[in-house]
């Protein structure tokens, strides 16, 4: 199936082979240094995030694409936050309700989704009714609705994302334009 | 008792077989797509390259080609240490090697580009060839107009020679592709050959010409 492109790269010398690797690997050290700029930018690990559930509905649909920032101020009641709770990897997005703050800086968090009936602490681990701003990812700054579906897609049918990439790869190391 | 003439035809033999398996092999006939001007512009800076490295006596110096591979490959490495490192530490003290990551990409990347548009512009080919006495050097350019099917190749050809004038000659080829493939896209490597032969030897005699 692929017999005339594994031949065009073995008529290539070492030199022409290395380049097109390099090719391949520059497009994907590219988009990670822009991601990684990104996120120093707005101060947050991962500056982009889907939407999976419902819960903060009819602000936020399953789907939309938030954009995060992390700024030095102290979290406030009624921002809406991207935290995540020690011990586990996915994060929520929900409002901040109600707050604590101490004099040393320290804040003590309680959230809850807008579309859900009861806050987060049965969200939360067992024992723990606060959260901190150390949890916090991001403060949403903006948002896109719709375009964070492909991402769902791709992670719903695992089998979609790798042909994607394989695709992909094979693709440039052939193309030498 | 054996005949040694009948032996040394026998060992012979399979010598011939594999000299002409290779010559098949490189004989193989170059096919682009003859409506693609990318194609047919890489296909003939392949060939002047493999040309110039096997049938005339130059010595290709590729130091252009190995300085964007290294600076490449380095930036390529900083970019994947750093995209690693901050996968296995939590991001508030990540934040330092990863922004030194960035920015060294970064600059390599610029360094890259200013280099390719400075340094290296069209050559394709860089050729030297020392004797006793002499010292020559050949640069060859190719560029080609978008849209346009004719393909530019500037030979220049430098020589320090023990007779204390160096000698200095440049020689343009500006010709449609259609000279050297036909309708399928097969190219006529006689002909390119001729071209490139002609060339040198104009170029090579000292005087600034322009086709």
């Amino acid at each position: 199936m692929f017999e005339d492109e594994i031949r065009f790269l073995r008529k290539m010398s070492k030199r022409q082979l290395a380049q097109q690797v390099l090719n391949f690997l520059m497009i994907v050290s590219s988009a990670l240094m822009v991601w990684k700029g990104l996120a120093l930018y707005t101060n947050s690990e991962s500056p982009i995030v889907v939407v999976l559930s419902g819960s903060m509905e009819p602000a936020f649909y399953r789907g939309d694409l938030l954009f995060l920032g992390m700024p030095d101020e102290p979290v406030r009641v009624g921002d809406i936050c991207v935290f995540k709770i020690s011990g586990r990897d996915v994060p929520i997005v929900h409002r901040v309700i109600k707050l604590h703050d101490e004099k040393t800086g320290k804040q003590y968090i309680l959230t809850k989704g807008d579309n859900n009936q009861v806050d987060d602490r049965g969200l939360y681990n067992p024992g723990q009714h606060w959260i901190h701003k150390e949890d916090i990812i991001g403060k949403v700054k903006g948002f896109l609705p719709y375009v964070g579906m492909i991402t769902i897609i791709m992670n719903d049918y695992p089998q979609l994302k790798y042909a994607l990439i394989g695709f992909l790869g094979l693709y440039m190391l052939i193309n030498r334009e | 008792m054996s005949d040694p003439k009948t032996e040394h035809e026998e060992e012979e033999q399979p010598l011939v077989e594999e000299i002409e398996e290779e010559e098949e092999d490189k004989e193989e006939p170059i096919k682009v797509n003859n409506s693609n001007l990318v194609e047919l512009k890489n296909a003939c800076d392949d060939y002047i390259q493999k040309y110039f490295n096997t049938k005339t006596e130059f010595i290709q110096n590729h130091k252009h080609t190995d300085f964007k591979l290294i600076l490449g490959y380095l930036s390529c490495a900083f970019a994947l240490y750093g995209g690693y490192y901050g996968q296995v530490t939590p991001f508030n003290e990540s934040k330092e090697i990863t922004f030194i990551c960035v920015v060294v990409y970064f600059v390599l990347n610029v360094i890259l580009v200013i280099h390719t548009f400075l340094f290296e512009k069209d050559i394709i080919f860089l050729g030297e060839k020392s004797t006793s006495d002499t010292k020559e050097r050949l640069t060859i350019h190719t560029n080609t107009k978008k849209y346009s099917d004719i393909y530019n190749v500037t030979f220049e050809f430098h020589e320090n020679n023990s007779s204390g004038k160096p000698i200095d000659g440049k020689f343009k080829i500006s010709k449609s592709f259609g000279n050297w493939f036909d309708v399928n896209g097969l190219m006529n490597t006689e002909l390119f050959d001729k071209e490139l032969a002609n060339g040198l030897e104009i170029a090579r005699s000292g005087k600034l010409h322009l086709q």
